[in-house]
């Protein structure tokens, strides 16, 4: 699958909105923010904001605004704002005395137009809850990085800066994180799947 | 996005599930966020630079959090915190105010009972008012409504970094301290590299006229940072509340058993 992001000039590119936005520029801020808010919304959802996500992702790209004197102007931007929401998120639960999971669950409804992808056809609707709920078990840290490695598609170097570990840990917890899945999901689906 | 996974069926089944949970449509935030933004540089910040400092006389942006100034963070006192001022201890701080050579920084570490009275700050020296004036490159402000201080001091290196005007009880003054202190200003260039680091702080916006300035109500933790950037923890002390302000390039900061008002008062005699 392809994508173009060369859709005409009008559209700034990440680096020269940044380096605008450093300027005091809110309309090349205001750009960032229109693209990111998505995957900082879904971000912030699924590391557990729960109803906080929007304030999450306000107060987030504030900061990053805030921080962009100290924002290596080479980098890449979208991981380094993820990474705020990432920490914003989790400091809800630490400012609430909460350890709260993370909110994973399935869409109530299918979109007919993913329902359409073949690939997607392939994986029925039992063996996605049975795959979520063996996710649900996981340990918390297993979820995180699961979570950034898989359902918000990071790589693996992206994933250890958005939560703030070390590559080498991000690798490691994730192959034991897969082989735990594994192990649950080779378990008859009868005796583990939730009611649902 | 994300590298090629290894093609095992497992992995691909994550990111298909991935695409299935239950995301509620994105926020719209863009308008929220340009009003906090531009809200903040009005109330007297500045646009990131891009040297990550600012040039001379622009100060730094005033706040980084506008929430911080509301979080009402509990007033900790947090000692641990400057025996190990490693930098994940400096990570840990979750939010920094930083204003003209000063940061607060909101800290929720362990408390610890910290020292009071007043460590000397590096190469502290004791010397005339014209002295100080003659040796530090900035402008020594002097109230008109405390009168002549008591004891002039200079500290870190020449030109002096810091320059303290101590003020002993007296008619017109709040209380001295177990010290024997009053009132104590530190100034210094407003546009160094911070000089003080506070903890634990709760802060309060209080412009001087125009000028800009910060009212710490409550006691709290004040460090040192010396030229390198180190922290002195020898000078690390309990500051009483305090009103920060800056006059053109100089800032002042005042600590003393003062009101709110009477250390406006006290300020706005400094102001041209």
């Amino acid at each position: 699958m392809w994508r173009s992001h060369a859709a005409g000039g009008a559209r700034t590119d990440d680096a020269t909105a940044v380096a605008r936005a450093r300027e005091g520029d809110l309309d090349a801020y205001g750009e960032l923010v229109g693209r990111y808010t998505a995957a900082a919304h879904r971000t912030a959802v699924l590391l557990g904001a729960g109803d906080d996500a929007e304030d999450v992702v306000q107060e987030a790209f504030v900061k990053a605004f805030n921080g962009l004197a100290s924002f290596r102007a080479d980098a890449p931007f979208r991981p380094w704002l993820l990474q705020i929401v990432a920490n914003e998120a989790m400091n809800l639960h630490r400012g609430r005395r909460r350890r709260a999971g993370l909110q994973l669950r399935l869409a109530a409804y299918d979109d007919p137009a993913r329902a359409a992808d073949p690939a997607e056809e392939a994986i029925g609707d039992d063996r996605r809850r049975a795959l979520l709920h063996a996710v649900r078990q996981l340990a918390r840290k297993d979820q995180l990085v699961i979570t950034c490695r898989y359902f918000l598609e990071l790589s693996e170097a992206e994933t250890a800066q958005v939560l703030g570990w070390p590559a080498g840990s991000v690798k490691s917890r994730l192959s034991r994180a897969l082989g735990r899945l594994r192990e649950r999901l080779a378990v008859p689906l009868g005796e583990e799947v939730p009611g649902a | 996005m994300p590298e090629r996974l290894t093609g095992d069926q497992l992995e691909r089944e994550l990111v298909e599930l991935g695409k299935r949970l239950d995301v509620p449509a994105p926020p719209q935030v863009a308008a929220a966020v340009r009003q906090r933004i531009a809200s903040q540089i009005e109330a007297g910040g500045t646009p990131p630079m891009p040297s990550g400092r600012p040039g001379p006389g622009q100060p730094r942006a005033w706040w980084r959090n506008p929430r911080l100034l509301q979080a009402a963070a509990a007033v900790l006192l947090v000692f641990a915190a400057l025996l190990a001022l490693s930098p994940q201890v400096r990570a840990a701080v979750r939010d920094v105010l930083r204003f003209a050579g000063i940061e607060i920084h909101e800290e929720s570490a362990p408390v610890r009972p910290t020292p009071t009275g007043y460590p000397a700050l590096p190469g502290e020296r004791i010397v005339t008012l014209a002295e100080a004036q003659a040796q530090a490159d900035f402008a020594i402000r002097v109230p008109a409504g405390l009168g002549t201080p008591d004891e002039v001091r200079v500290a870190d290196g020449e030109p002096p970094r810091v320059v303290s005007l101590i003020y002993r009880a007296g008619p017109g003054r709040p209380a001295a301290d177990s010290s024997g202190i009053a009132i104590r200003i530190d100034e210094f260039a407003g546009t160094l590299s911070p000089v003080y680091e506070k903890y634990g702080a709760e802060v309060v916006r209080t412009p001087i006229d125009s000028s800009p300035g910060i009212w710490v109500p409550r006691p709290h933790v004040l460090l040192y940072v010396d030229r390198s950037g180190s922290f002195r923890e020898e000078a690390a002390r309990m500051s009483a509340q305090t009103l920060i302000w800056q006059v053109g390039a100089t800032t002042l900061r005042m600590e003393g058993d003062f009101t709110k008002d009477e250390a406006i008062g006290i300020a706005r005699s400094t102001l041209p």
